[in-house]
Protein backbone atom coordinates (compact mmCIF):
# COMPACT_ATOMS: atom_id res chain seq x y z
CA UNK A 1 0.00 0.00 0.00
CA UNK A 2 2.55 2.42 0.97
CA UNK A 3 4.75 1.20 -2.18
CA UNK A 4 1.95 2.43 -4.23
CA UNK A 5 1.34 5.74 -2.58
CA UNK A 6 4.66 6.51 -3.29
CA UNK A 7 4.54 5.22 -7.13
CA UNK A 8 0.94 7.42 -7.78
CA UNK A 9 3.51 10.57 -7.10
CA UNK A 10 5.56 9.79 -9.46
CA UNK A 11 3.22 9.41 -12.34
CA UNK A 12 0.65 11.26 -14.52
CA UNK A 13 -3.01 10.98 -12.32
CA UNK A 14 -5.97 9.80 -14.38
CA UNK A 15 -8.16 11.67 -15.96
CA UNK A 16 -6.83 15.33 -15.37
CA UNK A 17 -5.49 14.78 -19.86
CA UNK A 18 -8.48 17.56 -20.34
CA UNK A 19 -7.11 19.85 -17.46
CA UNK A 20 -3.97 20.21 -19.00
CA UNK A 21 -2.47 22.61 -21.83
CA UNK A 22 -1.87 19.09 -23.56
CA UNK A 23 -6.13 18.77 -23.69
CA UNK A 24 -7.23 16.78 -25.61
CA UNK A 25 -4.88 13.98 -24.18
CA UNK A 26 -1.33 14.22 -23.03
CA UNK A 27 0.95 11.89 -25.48
CA UNK A 28 2.33 8.95 -24.24
CA UNK A 29 5.85 9.83 -24.34
CA UNK A 30 5.38 12.33 -21.10
CA UNK A 31 3.27 9.77 -19.36
CA UNK A 32 5.89 7.72 -20.20
CA UNK A 33 8.76 10.02 -19.22
CA UNK A 34 6.91 11.75 -16.01
CA UNK A 35 7.59 7.97 -14.42
CA UNK A 36 11.64 8.38 -15.36
CA UNK A 37 12.18 11.73 -14.29
CA UNK A 38 11.93 10.70 -10.88
CA UNK A 39 15.01 8.16 -11.08
CA UNK A 40 16.76 10.79 -13.75
CA UNK A 41 19.28 13.55 -11.86
CA UNK A 42 19.59 16.93 -12.26
CA UNK A 43 22.73 17.09 -14.53
CA UNK A 44 21.49 14.47 -16.90
CA UNK A 45 18.02 16.59 -17.20
CA UNK A 46 20.42 19.07 -17.87
CA UNK A 47 22.13 18.05 -20.44
CA UNK A 48 19.18 16.80 -22.52
CA UNK A 49 17.48 19.83 -22.11
CA UNK A 50 20.43 21.70 -23.70
CA UNK A 51 20.12 19.07 -26.60
CA UNK A 52 16.34 20.00 -26.81
CA UNK A 53 17.41 23.77 -27.29
CA UNK A 54 20.31 23.28 -29.87
CA UNK A 55 17.54 21.11 -31.82
CA UNK A 56 14.94 23.98 -31.80
CA UNK A 57 17.42 26.39 -33.10
CA UNK A 58 18.70 24.45 -35.44
CA UNK A 59 15.35 23.63 -36.84
CA UNK A 60 15.66 19.67 -36.58
CA UNK A 61 15.84 16.73 -34.45
CA UNK A 62 19.69 15.67 -33.23
CA UNK A 63 20.86 13.06 -35.78
CA UNK A 64 21.61 9.35 -34.48
CA UNK A 65 24.85 10.10 -33.67
CA UNK A 66 24.70 13.07 -32.22
CA UNK A 67 22.02 12.07 -29.52
CA UNK A 68 24.36 9.38 -28.63
CA UNK A 69 27.27 11.52 -28.16
CA UNK A 70 24.61 13.54 -25.70
CA UNK A 71 23.73 9.84 -24.37
CA UNK A 72 27.27 8.95 -23.72
CA UNK A 73 27.58 12.62 -22.06
CA UNK A 74 25.44 12.01 -19.47
CA UNK A 75 26.32 8.63 -18.66
CA UNK A 76 24.44 6.62 -16.43
CA UNK A 77 22.18 3.89 -16.26
CA UNK A 78 19.13 4.81 -18.10
CA UNK A 79 20.94 5.53 -20.97
CA UNK A 80 18.04 3.85 -23.68
CA UNK A 81 15.57 6.24 -21.79
CA UNK A 82 17.08 9.24 -22.58
CA UNK A 83 15.26 9.39 -25.92
CA UNK A 84 11.71 9.29 -24.20
CA UNK A 85 12.64 12.02 -21.67
CA UNK A 86 14.23 13.88 -24.95
CA UNK A 87 11.24 13.63 -26.79
CA UNK A 88 8.89 14.41 -23.54
CA UNK A 89 10.79 17.64 -23.00
CA UNK A 90 10.70 18.32 -26.71
CA UNK A 91 6.62 17.74 -26.70
CA UNK A 92 6.16 20.05 -23.88
CA UNK A 93 7.82 23.18 -24.75
CA UNK A 94 6.07 22.64 -28.76
CA UNK A 95 3.02 22.47 -27.13
CA UNK A 96 3.24 25.11 -24.60
CA UNK A 97 4.74 27.31 -27.49
CA UNK A 98 2.00 26.17 -29.62
CA UNK A 99 -0.83 26.74 -27.87
CA UNK A 100 0.78 30.01 -26.21
CA UNK A 101 -0.37 29.28 -22.42
CA UNK A 102 0.96 31.13 -19.96
CA UNK A 103 4.43 30.19 -18.09
CA UNK A 104 2.59 30.10 -15.08
CA UNK A 105 -0.38 27.66 -16.02
CA UNK A 106 2.62 25.57 -18.03
CA UNK A 107 4.19 25.21 -14.05
CA UNK A 108 0.89 24.70 -12.78
CA UNK A 109 0.13 22.18 -15.44
CA UNK A 110 3.49 20.10 -15.44
CA UNK A 111 3.65 20.38 -11.05
CA UNK A 112 -0.22 18.73 -11.53
CA UNK A 113 1.25 15.98 -14.14
CA UNK A 114 3.38 15.16 -11.58
CA UNK A 115 7.20 16.78 -13.12
CA UNK A 116 9.39 17.10 -10.52
CA UNK A 117 9.44 20.62 -9.65
CA UNK A 118 13.15 21.34 -9.86
CA UNK A 119 12.92 19.86 -13.34
CA UNK A 120 9.48 22.15 -14.08
CA UNK A 121 11.62 25.26 -13.21
CA UNK A 122 14.01 24.29 -15.32
CA UNK A 123 11.30 23.47 -18.35
CA UNK A 124 9.94 26.73 -17.62
CA UNK A 125 12.98 28.90 -18.23
CA UNK A 126 13.82 27.18 -21.45
CA UNK A 127 10.11 27.87 -22.95
CA UNK A 128 10.59 31.34 -22.05
CA UNK A 129 14.02 32.17 -23.62
CA UNK A 130 12.93 29.78 -26.96
CA UNK A 131 9.02 30.99 -27.77
CA UNK A 132 9.69 33.71 -29.31
CA UNK A 133 12.35 31.71 -31.88
CA UNK A 134 10.06 28.86 -32.12
CA UNK A 135 6.94 31.55 -32.90
CA UNK A 136 9.45 33.12 -35.32
CA UNK A 137 9.98 30.14 -36.79
CA UNK A 138 6.20 28.93 -37.54
CA UNK A 139 6.13 32.02 -39.34
CA UNK A 140 8.22 31.56 -41.80
CA UNK A 141 7.73 27.92 -42.63
CA UNK A 142 3.86 28.55 -42.60
CA UNK A 143 1.41 27.53 -45.79
CA UNK A 144 0.97 30.82 -47.48
CA UNK A 145 0.19 31.96 -51.22
CA UNK A 146 3.06 33.56 -52.82
CA UNK A 147 4.41 36.91 -52.08
CA UNK A 148 5.31 39.39 -54.12
CA UNK A 149 8.85 39.86 -53.54
CA UNK A 150 9.96 42.64 -56.18
CA UNK A 151 7.54 45.16 -58.39
CA UNK A 152 9.04 46.80 -61.40
CA UNK A 153 6.51 49.58 -63.24
CA UNK A 154 6.77 51.68 -66.20
CA UNK A 155 4.48 54.04 -67.39
CA UNK A 156 4.47 54.28 -71.24
CA UNK A 157 2.99 56.45 -74.15
CA UNK A 158 1.44 55.15 -76.97
CA UNK A 159 2.02 58.34 -79.49
CA UNK A 160 1.04 56.60 -83.13
CA UNK A 161 -0.26 52.89 -84.16
CA UNK A 162 -0.60 51.27 -87.68
CA UNK A 163 -4.39 52.01 -86.79
CA UNK A 164 -4.04 55.55 -85.84
CA UNK A 165 -1.93 58.86 -86.50
CA UNK A 166 -2.61 60.58 -83.07
CA UNK A 167 -2.94 58.12 -80.17
CA UNK A 168 -1.24 58.98 -76.67
CA UNK A 169 -2.84 56.38 -74.48
CA UNK A 170 -0.69 56.23 -70.85
CA UNK A 171 -0.65 52.31 -70.34
CA UNK A 172 1.62 50.72 -67.01
CA UNK A 173 3.43 48.05 -67.33
CA UNK A 174 3.96 45.36 -64.08
CA UNK A 175 6.63 42.63 -63.69
CA UNK A 176 5.76 40.95 -60.57
CA UNK A 177 8.44 38.93 -59.39
CA UNK A 178 6.53 36.20 -57.03
CA UNK A 179 8.43 33.86 -53.86
CA UNK A 180 7.65 30.93 -55.43
CA UNK A 181 9.84 32.19 -58.47
CA UNK A 182 7.66 33.03 -60.74
CA UNK A 183 7.60 36.35 -63.29
CA UNK A 184 4.60 38.00 -64.11
CA UNK A 185 4.57 40.68 -66.71
CA UNK A 186 1.33 42.44 -67.65
CA UNK A 187 0.09 45.63 -68.60
CA UNK A 188 -2.35 47.74 -66.84
CA UNK A 189 -5.17 49.95 -68.66
CA UNK A 190 -5.33 53.62 -66.73
CA UNK A 191 -8.61 52.06 -65.06
CA UNK A 192 -7.57 49.37 -64.29
CA UNK A 193 -4.89 50.18 -62.69
CA UNK A 194 -7.27 52.78 -61.03
CA UNK A 195 -9.18 49.69 -59.88
CA UNK A 196 -6.62 48.19 -58.54
CA UNK A 197 -5.25 51.27 -56.02
CA UNK A 198 -8.90 51.79 -54.94
CA UNK A 199 -8.80 47.75 -53.87
CA UNK A 200 -5.39 48.60 -52.43
CA UNK A 201 -6.51 51.11 -50.38
CA UNK A 202 -10.23 50.00 -49.58
CA UNK A 203 -8.14 46.59 -48.21
CA UNK A 204 -5.55 48.95 -46.31
CA UNK A 205 -8.27 50.76 -44.57
CA UNK A 206 -10.35 47.38 -43.94
CA UNK A 207 -7.24 46.11 -42.29
CA UNK A 208 -6.61 48.98 -39.92
CA UNK A 209 -10.06 49.02 -38.92
CA UNK A 210 -10.17 45.65 -38.24
CA UNK A 211 -7.27 45.78 -35.83
CA UNK A 212 -8.41 48.53 -34.21
CA UNK A 213 -11.93 46.55 -33.64
CA UNK A 214 -12.64 45.81 -29.65
CA UNK A 215 -12.69 42.35 -30.39
CA UNK A 216 -8.93 41.74 -31.06
CA UNK A 217 -7.80 43.76 -27.88
CA UNK A 218 -8.57 40.38 -26.38
CA UNK A 219 -4.93 40.39 -24.98
CA UNK A 220 -3.45 37.19 -24.19
CA UNK A 221 -0.21 36.84 -22.62
CA UNK A 222 2.29 38.75 -22.38
CA UNK A 223 3.85 38.07 -25.54
CA UNK A 224 1.42 40.63 -27.10
CA UNK A 225 4.15 43.41 -26.42
CA UNK A 226 6.27 41.13 -29.23
CA UNK A 227 4.15 41.94 -31.80
CA UNK A 228 3.47 45.26 -31.08
CA UNK A 229 6.43 46.52 -32.61
CA UNK A 230 5.61 45.89 -36.70
CA UNK B 1 -9.35 69.16 -89.21
CA UNK B 2 -6.69 67.11 -91.62
CA UNK B 3 -6.20 68.79 -94.49
CA UNK B 4 -7.17 67.13 -97.94
CA UNK B 5 -4.19 66.49 -99.27
CA UNK B 6 -0.67 65.78 -98.17
CA UNK B 7 1.90 67.07 -100.11
CA UNK B 8 0.46 65.65 -103.60
CA UNK B 9 -1.36 62.88 -101.92
CA UNK B 10 -4.27 62.72 -100.82
CA UNK B 11 -5.29 60.93 -97.50
CA UNK B 12 -7.46 58.48 -99.20
CA UNK B 13 -5.38 57.29 -102.72
CA UNK B 14 -7.88 57.24 -105.11
CA UNK B 15 -6.88 53.77 -106.83
CA UNK B 16 -9.39 52.45 -109.86
CA UNK B 17 -10.42 49.83 -107.46
CA UNK B 18 -11.55 52.50 -105.49
CA UNK B 19 -13.34 54.22 -108.17
CA UNK B 20 -14.79 50.68 -109.09
CA UNK B 21 -16.19 50.48 -105.70
CA UNK B 22 -18.07 53.85 -105.40
CA UNK B 23 -19.49 53.17 -108.49
CA UNK B 24 -20.91 50.04 -107.32
CA UNK B 25 -21.41 51.75 -104.11
CA UNK B 26 -23.80 54.38 -106.07
CA UNK B 27 -25.59 51.43 -107.40
CA UNK B 28 -26.76 50.17 -104.23
CA UNK B 29 -30.05 51.80 -102.45
CA UNK B 30 -29.33 54.44 -100.33
CA UNK B 31 -31.85 53.54 -98.04
CA UNK B 32 -29.37 50.19 -96.47
CA UNK B 33 -26.67 51.73 -96.97
CA UNK B 34 -26.05 53.30 -94.11
CA UNK B 35 -26.96 50.14 -92.21
CA UNK B 36 -24.50 48.14 -93.79
CA UNK B 37 -21.62 51.05 -92.68
CA UNK B 38 -22.82 50.86 -89.17
CA UNK B 39 -22.28 47.50 -88.97
CA UNK B 40 -19.14 47.67 -90.72
CA UNK B 41 -17.89 50.39 -88.04
CA UNK B 42 -19.01 48.15 -85.55
CA UNK B 43 -16.86 45.68 -85.85
CA UNK B 44 -13.87 47.21 -88.34
CA UNK B 45 -11.56 47.54 -84.40
CA UNK B 46 -11.46 43.70 -84.25
CA UNK B 47 -8.28 42.42 -85.95
CA UNK B 48 -8.50 38.74 -86.42
CA UNK B 49 -12.82 38.48 -87.62
CA UNK B 50 -14.42 38.85 -90.29
CA UNK B 51 -17.04 41.12 -90.25
CA UNK B 52 -19.85 39.21 -92.06
CA UNK B 53 -20.37 35.51 -91.59
CA UNK B 54 -20.40 33.97 -95.28
CA UNK B 55 -24.35 33.29 -95.17
CA UNK B 56 -24.38 37.09 -93.91
CA UNK B 57 -22.19 37.53 -97.22
CA UNK B 58 -24.55 35.97 -99.07
CA UNK B 59 -27.64 37.47 -97.64
CA UNK B 60 -25.76 40.59 -98.58
CA UNK B 61 -25.40 39.93 -102.20
CA UNK B 62 -29.21 38.90 -102.40
CA UNK B 63 -30.08 42.01 -100.82
CA UNK B 64 -27.85 44.50 -103.23
CA UNK B 65 -27.87 42.76 -105.95
CA UNK B 66 -24.14 42.31 -106.55
CA UNK B 67 -22.33 39.41 -107.10
CA UNK B 68 -19.72 37.79 -104.77
CA UNK B 69 -16.69 39.61 -105.74
CA UNK B 70 -18.53 42.83 -106.21
CA UNK B 71 -19.37 42.60 -102.61
CA UNK B 72 -16.24 42.00 -101.62
CA UNK B 73 -14.87 44.68 -103.07
CA UNK B 74 -17.30 47.25 -101.73
CA UNK B 75 -16.95 45.70 -98.20
CA UNK B 76 -12.96 45.96 -98.56
CA UNK B 77 -13.32 49.43 -100.09
CA UNK B 78 -15.65 50.86 -97.11
CA UNK B 79 -13.53 49.26 -94.48
CA UNK B 80 -10.73 50.81 -96.28
CA UNK B 81 -12.24 54.41 -96.48
CA UNK B 82 -13.44 54.16 -92.40
CA UNK B 83 -9.89 53.12 -91.33
CA UNK B 84 -8.03 55.72 -93.19
CA UNK B 85 -10.83 58.27 -91.73
CA UNK B 86 -10.20 57.02 -88.71
CA UNK B 87 -6.26 57.13 -89.27
CA UNK B 88 -6.23 60.51 -89.97
CA UNK B 89 -8.39 61.90 -88.16
CA UNK B 90 -10.91 63.33 -91.45
CA UNK B 91 -13.62 65.42 -90.80
CA UNK B 92 -16.90 64.40 -92.33
CA UNK B 93 -17.22 66.97 -94.32
CA UNK B 94 -13.68 66.96 -95.77
CA UNK B 95 -14.56 62.80 -96.08
CA UNK B 96 -18.06 63.52 -97.47
CA UNK B 97 -15.86 65.98 -100.85
CA UNK B 98 -13.17 63.37 -101.26
CA UNK B 99 -15.80 60.88 -102.09
CA UNK B 100 -16.92 62.78 -104.31
CA UNK B 101 -14.05 63.56 -105.62
CA UNK B 102 -13.51 59.55 -106.10
CA UNK B 103 -16.28 59.45 -108.13
CA UNK B 104 -19.53 58.51 -105.08
CA UNK B 105 -22.38 60.31 -106.08
CA UNK B 106 -23.89 63.13 -103.41
CA UNK B 107 -26.39 60.91 -101.87
CA UNK B 108 -23.91 58.32 -101.20
CA UNK B 109 -20.94 60.34 -99.96
CA UNK B 110 -23.73 62.10 -97.36
CA UNK B 111 -24.66 58.43 -96.02
CA UNK B 112 -21.09 57.59 -95.12
CA UNK B 113 -20.36 61.72 -93.75
CA UNK B 114 -22.91 61.09 -91.99
CA UNK B 115 -22.39 57.69 -90.67
CA UNK B 116 -18.99 58.76 -89.82
CA UNK B 117 -20.11 62.25 -88.17
CA UNK B 118 -22.40 59.92 -85.43
CA UNK B 119 -19.49 57.06 -84.66
CA UNK B 120 -16.19 58.64 -85.10
CA UNK B 121 -15.37 59.22 -81.55
CA UNK B 122 -16.31 55.73 -80.61
CA UNK B 123 -14.45 54.00 -83.14
CA UNK B 124 -11.41 55.58 -82.84
CA UNK B 125 -11.98 55.26 -78.94
CA UNK B 126 -12.08 51.37 -79.58
CA UNK B 127 -8.98 51.71 -81.95
CA UNK B 128 -6.72 53.44 -78.70
CA UNK B 129 -8.16 50.83 -76.47
CA UNK B 130 -6.83 48.08 -78.87
CA UNK B 131 -3.12 50.04 -79.27
CA UNK B 132 -0.73 46.69 -79.16
CA UNK B 133 0.48 45.54 -75.81
CA UNK B 134 3.11 43.21 -74.20
CA UNK B 135 2.10 39.54 -74.32
CA UNK B 136 -0.19 39.56 -71.49
CA UNK B 137 -2.65 42.40 -70.15
CA UNK B 138 -4.59 42.61 -66.59
CA UNK B 139 -8.23 41.85 -67.16
CA UNK B 140 -9.55 41.85 -63.52
CA UNK B 141 -8.13 41.86 -59.92
CA UNK B 142 -10.22 40.92 -56.76
CA UNK B 143 -9.33 40.95 -53.27
CA UNK B 144 -10.19 38.86 -49.96
CA UNK B 145 -9.45 39.67 -46.81
CA UNK B 146 -8.34 37.13 -44.24
CA UNK B 147 -7.79 37.17 -40.38
CA UNK B 148 -5.99 34.25 -39.46
CA UNK B 149 -6.78 32.85 -35.92
CA UNK B 150 -4.56 29.89 -35.89
CA UNK B 151 -2.10 27.16 -38.05
CA UNK B 152 -0.82 24.36 -37.23
CA UNK B 153 2.12 25.39 -35.16
CA UNK B 154 0.96 28.15 -34.02
CA UNK B 155 -2.80 28.79 -32.20
CA UNK B 156 -4.49 32.29 -31.11
CA UNK B 157 -3.70 34.36 -33.98
CA UNK B 158 -4.65 37.35 -35.20
CA UNK B 159 -3.22 38.25 -38.48
CA UNK B 160 -4.96 39.87 -40.86
CA UNK B 161 -3.74 39.01 -44.69
CA UNK B 162 -5.25 39.93 -47.83
CA UNK B 163 -5.36 37.93 -50.78
CA UNK B 164 -5.31 39.91 -54.17
CA UNK B 165 -6.47 37.30 -57.34
CA UNK B 166 -5.48 39.16 -61.12
CA UNK B 167 -6.69 37.51 -63.92
CA UNK B 168 -4.27 37.68 -66.86
CA UNK B 169 -5.20 37.58 -70.71
CA UNK B 170 -4.37 38.62 -74.18
CA UNK B 171 -7.08 41.73 -74.24
CA UNK B 172 -8.48 41.55 -77.75
CA UNK B 173 -10.49 38.50 -77.84
CA UNK B 174 -12.14 40.32 -74.94
CA UNK B 175 -13.39 39.07 -71.50
CA UNK B 176 -16.32 36.82 -73.43
CA UNK B 177 -14.48 35.76 -76.16
CA UNK B 178 -12.37 32.54 -76.12
CA UNK B 179 -9.56 33.15 -74.30
CA UNK B 180 -7.08 30.50 -74.22
CA UNK B 181 -4.44 31.85 -72.30
CA UNK B 182 -5.86 33.22 -68.87
CA UNK B 183 -3.83 33.19 -66.05
CA UNK B 184 -5.12 33.47 -62.16
CA UNK B 185 -2.37 35.13 -60.33
CA UNK B 186 -2.88 34.44 -56.20
CA UNK B 187 -0.61 37.09 -54.43
CA UNK B 188 -0.86 36.81 -50.23
CA UNK B 189 -0.21 40.38 -48.50
CA UNK B 190 0.44 41.03 -44.92
CA UNK B 191 -0.34 44.61 -43.89
CA UNK B 192 2.92 45.44 -43.97
CA UNK B 193 3.07 44.04 -47.72
CA UNK B 194 0.18 45.37 -48.83
CA UNK B 195 1.46 49.11 -47.47
CA UNK B 196 4.65 49.15 -49.44
CA UNK B 197 2.43 48.09 -52.53
CA UNK B 198 0.11 51.05 -51.88
CA UNK B 199 3.45 53.31 -51.81
CA UNK B 200 4.24 52.05 -55.05
CA UNK B 201 0.84 52.56 -56.75
CA UNK B 202 1.19 56.02 -55.05
CA UNK B 203 4.41 56.50 -57.10
CA UNK B 204 3.06 55.20 -60.31
CA UNK B 205 -0.16 57.63 -60.13
CA UNK B 206 2.23 60.43 -59.34
CA UNK B 207 3.38 59.90 -63.05
CA UNK B 208 0.55 59.45 -64.13
CA UNK B 209 -0.53 62.67 -62.68
CA UNK B 210 2.12 64.35 -64.14
CA UNK B 211 1.40 63.04 -67.84
CA UNK B 212 -1.67 65.28 -67.97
Amino acid sequence: MGVMAVESFKSVPHGIDGDTFFSPEIPESIKSAVQLLHKVEAAAFDKLVHAVVESFQSGDFPSDEAFERVQADVGGDEGPNYNVIFTAIHSIIRTAVRNRTKASVVAADLKAINVPPPFVDIIIKVMKQERFQLETQSVVTRTRFPRLDNLQWRVDVAISSSSLLRVFRPSILFQMSLSDGSIKTFEVSVEQFHQLRYNTAKVLRDMQELERHPIMRIAFEGDKKKFDDK
Amino acid sequence: MAALVKGEQPLIAVTARLREATELVNGVSVQKFPILLTRIIAKLHLRNEHIFSEAEQEQLCGLFALSTSQLTTVLESCSYILEQAAYHTIHPNALKQLLEDAGMDEEHAQAVSTVWADEATEFVGRLKEHTMSGPKALLDSQYRLHLMMGESNLTRLKEPSALFEFKLGRPEAGPQGQNTDKEDVVVEFSHSELYDLFQQLEHVQEQLDSLS
